[in-house]
């Protein structure tokens, strides 16, 4: 079975009122499994057999007309599909600090006519960008303002599409992709699987045939894409990996030193010695010189760990392998995934993530080395985003860059994501398996941590504004209200990203408010209800204080504005987001290194 | 965000809320009187004491005795606020659960009572303003779609901010299965949003661990914390609290002899029985 995302067109707009049952019965009615809606504007999430989505579109599109009455055009993609969406930018996040971004998906990629149309439709206030079977809107000053009609686009065209906020989109990846907040577990070593006997021949030319694929995948993978190379690795069983992971630390030590004749290889917090034959150093010896040639040692390394990244990042096995997984020889760390607050399964961490950090690692002189440092910022910016909180990750990246501005505000973000509620309440309700914890702090550590590393992250850059916007947010909750209003109130003012300064002037108006400045506290609730006229946060905010001033009706009239159900498929508040937006630049980031590292030619 | 201190004025206008019957049956209700409203559950071992008349009560507001009137419960519908956590847990058969709940205790309400439903994920969405037409409600019940994290406290605020608008008796239900992990609002915020409100809150708690927001929200409207491990039982649950809610007397006083502002501490007692009174703990007025 396949993941898939049905996105519905003009669903729950205007009068075309569905209810999401009953849509969810529709899809079940073709045969359709896991089915489940993403808030109401038409994002259906199911699993299907491998199909060819073009007939389910079909399909379902008959289907719906016969249950509503009305034609509702159905764009589909798979999993892959929308982690890219989600994931391309096709603006410099320098750029999009103003006004919003929407992607309209469209039944196919466009011609060359079309997309002269689509360039046509541009507006001073209105940039689009075609990649792949979308169009990318972004908004310039912001939603209301803008000159562009998706309406107009369809007739132009001829063809439908359907609108959504970039920050849906990435929900839905995020619930589908990493569908759940991923915590680390702790297993005491007495719980450790019993390791396996190595082997000391007899699979050796295995090993080394492994070896032959693997370097060629390194070579003949374009960073970011999901080509044949990643395939190859992607297809290896538990086995492999093992048998081929043994080979890896030889040849990246003969890399490193052409005569070493001792090997060793990393497990369970040691290393443990690999018995190989003469032969076969010899054999992985001469390999290990070809590649120093072309494309040089570093490189190599650094291209080796960008395709077991991109497994990592995008492209891994699913579903991921089973927790204590006995047959491996690297110290996989077990997770837990949870919903909702509550504990959904265990796991075991994407082996590529070892294998990532491992290869990286041995780049000689790797703390100095920019594309080590970008590869960590990138993978540390994704795991918030998708909320895999690996401390480990985090804390290793932090042991090797300890001086890096990014690498402290990110580590900060962590633990004010470990100090969030929704953390520290599947601490309180979740039910391990015995002598295991959580990776998590209490509330008041964890936000110790994150005031501490976001101060550091300053002291090096003191014109980091979204380190100061959580600084100061982070002071908040530990009680510190004058520090905090002084650190959010300059965050407000360096503000000049559309997303920091809502949140610097509505986290800026309960400090406000606690410290009775309540006309204050107002306009700067009003401030960033003004950025966000559709979120929630603000009006509630405002409602609230005007509760407070006796005034019961005023305050029932301020949230009228928010209570409706949606009516849009824009809608959007990004205080629901806001421990996922430290990770954002996480696409930027990457194909940063992309293009550093190269690699094949894409 | 922050706690909030105590400034903020309430005191109710009972004639608001109440229909011209009423206004005839006690002059004091007039639109110009400041009135304080107590909605009260009086029990004797553990059962609800009914048939008490105004005398039997003593009201005591910042240790000052006042003179207080019975309102007939008869005299004014009901309007009761569902505000239903439907986040992502809330799935399968505790969402059937739910439903059925939900649906039990709108179809208990008599012709002149109204309902409204709210439901929290992480947003906030009133699918049914007040009405007295259940069937909207009902219809807005049926199409609940669990999703997302839980706005408890955002959702408890509104419920109470929707139920304290309307002009009957104010009975909010907030049914919850988990923690919050998604407000925006502080749990303070709401409680004393709940203490300047006249509404009564029933919370029902299905497994969380940590119900202590929902005990002191009640609580701070002499209202009641039901606790479930399951939501098999729920439907019979909200159905308890609409009848617990009937049983309540309603008595009115204008304030006598005391300052007006700020948080008024108030103690109701039966004369001449051994019985147990729950009502809020008091209110906030001011200038």
């Amino acid at each position: 079975m396949k993941r898939y995302v049905a996105f519905l067109r003009a669903i729950n707009v205007g009068a075309r009122v569905v209810k999401m049952d009953a849509l969810r019965r529709i899809f079940e009615g073709i045969g359709l499994a896991n089915v489940k809606t993403f808030i109401n504007s038409g994002n259906v999430i199911f699993d299907s057999a491998p199909t060819s989505p073009k007939a389910l579109e079909e399909k379902l599109a008959r289907e719906l007309r016969k249950a509503l009455g009305y034609d509702v055009a159905v764009f589909i993609r798979s999993l892959p599909e929308v982690t890219a969406i989600a994931e391309h930018a096709p603006f410099a996040a320098a750029e999009l600090k103003q006004g919003s971004l929407f992607v309209g998906m469209l039944p196919e990629p466009l011609g060359a006519s079309d997309k002269r149309t689509i360039a046509s439709l541009e507006t001073p206030v209105d940039k689009l960008r075609l990649h792949k079977r979308e169009v990318y809107w972004w908004a310039v000053k912001n939603f209301r303002e803008a000159l562009f009609s998706p309406a107009r686009m369809e007739k132009l065209l001829g063809k439908p599409a359907t609108f959504r906020n970039i920050n849906t989109i990435r929900r839905i990846a995020a619930l589908i992709a990493k569908p759940c907040l991923v915590l680390m577990l702790m297993v005491p070593q007495q719980q450790m699987p019993q390791l396996p006997t190595l082997q000391p021949s007899g699979i050796i030319s295995y090993r080394a045939a492994l070896i032959r694929d693997w370097t060629n995948a390194v070579l003949q993978h374009a960073p970011g894409e999901d080509d044949e190379a990643l395939s190859v690795v992607r297809r290896w069983s538990a086995d492999d990996l093992r048998d081929a992971w043994l080979g890896i630390n030889v040849l990246v030590a003969l890399l490193a030193n052409p005569t070493q004749k001792v090997f060793s290889a990393p497990q369970w917090g040691r290393q443990i010695p690999i018995i190989i034959t003469r032969h076969d150093v010899l054999m992985l010896a001469g390999r290990a010189e070809e590649l120093r040639r072309t494309p040089g040692h570093a490189a190599f390394l650094k291209r080796a760990a960008l395709l077991h990244g991109d497994l990592a990042l995008n492209f891994g096995p699913d579903p991921p392998p089973a927790p204590f997984n006995t047959s491996f020889l690297i110290p996989l760390r077990t997770f837990v995934k949870t919903s909702d607050g509550t504990q959904d399964s265990l796991y075991s961490g994407d082996v590529n993530w070892e294998f990532a950090r491992i290869l990286l690692d041995s780049v000689p002189d790797v703390k100095q080395d920019a594309d080590a440092r970008q590869w960590y910022r990138a993978s540390l910016s994704y795991m918030l985003l998708v909320e895999h909180l690996d401390n480990p990750h985090f804390g290793h990246a932090l042991r090797l860059f300890a001086d890096a501005a990014e690498v402290l505000f990110l580590n900060g973000c962590l633990h004010e994501s470990l100090a969030n509620p929704r953390v520290q309440r599947v601490v309180q309700e979740i039910r391990l398996p015995p002598s295991t914890t959580l990776d998590v702090g209490s509330e008041s550590w964890e936000l110790r941590q994150a005031e501490n590393l976001f101060r550091r992250a300053l002291d090096v850059n003191p014109a980091h504004v979204e380190a100061r916007l959580r600084h100061g947010r982070t002071l908040a909750r530990l009680g510190r209200r004058a520090d905090a209003a002084s650190e959010l109130r300059q965050a407000l003012e360096g503000a000049s990203e559309t997303l920091l300064e809502y949140y610097s002037a509505l986290f800026l108006g309960a400090e406000l408010e606690a410290l009775d400045q309540f006309a204050d506290a107002r306009s700067a609730y009003q401030r960033a209800a003004n950025l966000f006229p559709e979120a929630r946060a603000p009006r509630l905010a405002l409602s609230q204080l005007t509760h407070r001033s006796g005034d019961r009706a005023a305050a029932r009239a301020e949230l009228a504005a928010v209570l409706q159900p949606y009516q849009t498929d824009l809608d959007d508040d990004p205080w629901w987001t806001y421990q996922l937006t430290c990770g954002r630049g996480a696409s930027d980031l990457m194909a940063d290194v992309y293009r550093s590292v190269g690699g094949a030619s894409r | 965000m922050t706690c909030r201190s105590a400034t903020a004025i309430v005191v109710a206008l009972l004639s608001a809320a109440a229909g011209s019957g009423l206004r005839a049956q006690s002059p004091t209700f007039s639109s110009r009187v400041e009135a304080v409203r107590l909605d009260i559950l009086v029990t004797q071992d553990g059962r609800p004491l009914r048939g008490l008349a105004a005398a039997d009560f003593e009201v005591f507001d910042n240790g000052v005795k006042q003179s207080v009137d019975l309102v007939s419960p008869e005299q004014l519908p009901l309007s009761v606020v569902l505000a239903l956590d439907v986040s992502a847990s809330v799935t399968g058969e505790r969402l059937r659960h739910l439903t059925a709940a939900g649906r039990a205790v709108l179809d208990a309400l008599k012709k002149d009572d109204q309902a409204a439903l709210i439901t929290f994920t992480e947003s906030i969405s009133l699918d049914a303003d007040l009405t007295s037409d259940v069937a909207t409600v009902q219809e807005a019940l049926e199409n609940i779609a669990p999703d997302g994290d839980t706005a408890l406290t955002d959702g408890a605020y509104t419920g109470i901010t929707v139920a304290d608008g309307s002009s009957g008796r104010g009975m909010v239900i907030v049914f919850s299965d988990g923690s919050d992990t998604a407000s925006w609002l502080l749990e303070q915020s709401a409680i004393e949003a709940a203490r300047r409100s006249e509404v009564v809150i029933y919370g029902i708690a299905a497994g969380a661990r940590d119900r202590s927001f929902l005990r002191e929200l009640t609580s701070a409207t002499g209202g009641r914390l039901f606790e479930t491990e399951s939501t098999r039982n729920l439907r019979a649950v909200f159905l308890a609290a609409l009848e617990e809610f009937r049983q309540r007397y309603l008595l009115s006083y204008t304030p006598r002899g005391v300052t007006k502002g700020g948080w008024h501490k108030v103690e109701v007692k039966v004369k001449g029985r051994r019985a147990s009174v729950k009502a809020r703990p008091g209110y906030l007025a001011g200038s």
